[in-house]
């Protein structure tokens, strides 16, 4: 398979954890750069490109609440879950571990 | 940081309005601190600025991401409105062809061959354009009313459970632009060059009296052809109704051409014909075997998607088990 391919998938693979982790990060509060960091620190590198836009689209749907504050003489937005996003986390976190558990053993042998 | 603002305004020129504001605000504390990030907390240089933009993109990848999908049609509708694009242009030159060459020839009017295929051009581009404007209208309908969500199984037609013979488009128009040529030159629309080309100079020639019989036969027959090729041709897919009629009309026009390879001359030569020979006759049954061989090409492989030989999988044929 070229390298393009394999890129494209790598990318659709990650773009639907990415919810996930986002969602687990902000348990915490945030604001998008420092969430970034975060999220680096972890393993996880994301583009600027597309966490902020994400970012924004859980917040509109409810699952994320957000205040603009002044920290280091700068307004900055700070995201963190709502309560509906608390429990959209938990329910996502049990499908992931159930989906977890499929793909471990759809993958056993598979050479990975 | 003045290339951090200049690409801050190249995303918002962007963005929807509504939001703008706000989303560039949080980009500019973004890309600033990466900047600072990258200058290790000093103040960036313009290569550090360039650097941390480069890690966010073109701007207009990023609006777009802020803005998300924003469709004229949609993919729900894309297939089908390409199609419809595809038929309706293809039926609407053939039609402003088949009419500008028939002007042509029954008032004599003449206009330059630029001028004409400019005629045409229009005539195809607003028949584009009203076609994506009634599927912007269906598309902006559907995202409304969202038909897929009552769907169920209830709603299938079992007439939709017959194999799906698909129809190669090509085909169909060139055996269209056939079709339609064919009557114009019939019916005297449209003119030929009536002479055959010999050493001694040029032979006028003329169909022979056979043909005279045919002259309602084969205007009903190819109007017949006509009619079932645009119906195919708008619908994508042969039914068992089309294919029938395909192979009565091809076993009609096999007798045809057999009748007329029966009673020659095919074509007549006017004054001394022996300086040509027999050669312009043998050409004009040779033609006719060339139409009976296509027609029974087209006869057969009606008659095999009918009865289940045609080894058409390539064709996009679906059956059910």
């Amino acid at each position: 398979m070229g390298q393009p391919n394999l890129d494209k998938l790598r990318q659709e693979l990650r773009r639907g954890t990415l919810v996930l982790a986002v969602l687990a990060q902000l348990r915490e509060e945030h604001y998008g750069y420092s969430l970034r960091k975060a999220l680096h620190d972890h393993g996880l590198a994301v583009e600027e490109g597309t966490l902020y836009p994400l970012i924004r689209r859980l917040e509109s749907q409810g699952l994320l609440d957000s205040q603009w504050r002044e920290e280091s003489n700068r307004r900055k937005r700070f995201y963190h879950l709502s309560d509906t996003g608390h429990a959209v986390l938990d329910a996502l976190a049990r499908d992931w571990a159930d989906m977890n558990g499929c793909l471990k053993s759809l993958l056993k042998g598979a050479g990975t | 940081m003045k290339w951090i603002t200049a690409y801050l305004n190249e995303v918002g020129r962007h963005l929807d309005p509504a939001t703008s504001e706000g989303v560039l605000e949080e980009l500019r504390v973004s890309l600033e601190e990466a900047a600072r990030d990258i200058a290790s907390g000093n103040d960036p240089s313009e290569t550090q600025q360039k650097q941390a933009i480069n890690a966010f993109g073109h701007p207009m990848k990023v609006a777009s991401e802020f803005n998300g999908p924003r469709y004229l049609i949609g993919p729900l509708w894309f297939g089908t409105h390409l199609s419809t694009l595809k038929i309706v242009t293809a039926i609407v030159v053939s039609i402003s062809i088949g009419l500008l060459l028939t002007v042509y020839v029954t008032d004599g009017q003449t206009t330059s061959v630029l001028r004409s295929l400019t005629g045409v051009l229009d005539t195809a581009l607003t028949a584009a354009v009203v076609v994506t404007i009634v599927f912007i209208v269906l598309g902006a309908s559907a995202e409304q009313i969202d038909p897929y969500v009552d769907w169920t199984a209830d709603k299938l037609s079992l007439r939709g459970a017959q194999p799906l013979w698909r129809v190669s488009v090509g085909d169909q128009l060139f055996n269209l632009a056939s079709e339609v040529i064919f009557l114009l030159w019939w019916n005297g629309a449209i003119v030929f060059t009536n002479v055959f080309p010999t050493l001694e100079g040029d032979i006028p020639i003329a169909l022979g009296p056979v043909w005279q019989a045919l002259y309602w036969p084969l205007n009903v027959l190819v109007a017949g052809y006509l009619l079932l090729h645009v119906s195919i041709v708008v619908r994508c897919v042969w039914s068992r109704v089309t294919l029938w009629a395909e192979i009565a009309l091809g076993l009609v026009l096999l007798v045809a051409c057999a009748w007329v390879l029966l009673h020659p001359p095919l074509v007549v030569l006017a004054g001394d014909a022996s300086a040509a020979g027999s050669l312009p006759h043998r050409l004009a049954i040779a033609f006719v075997i060339v139409i009976a061989g296509l027609t029974l090409w087209d006869l057969g492989s009606a008659a095999r998607k009918l009865f289940g030989r045609d080894g058409n999988a390539g064709m996009g044929t679906i059956t059910s088990p």
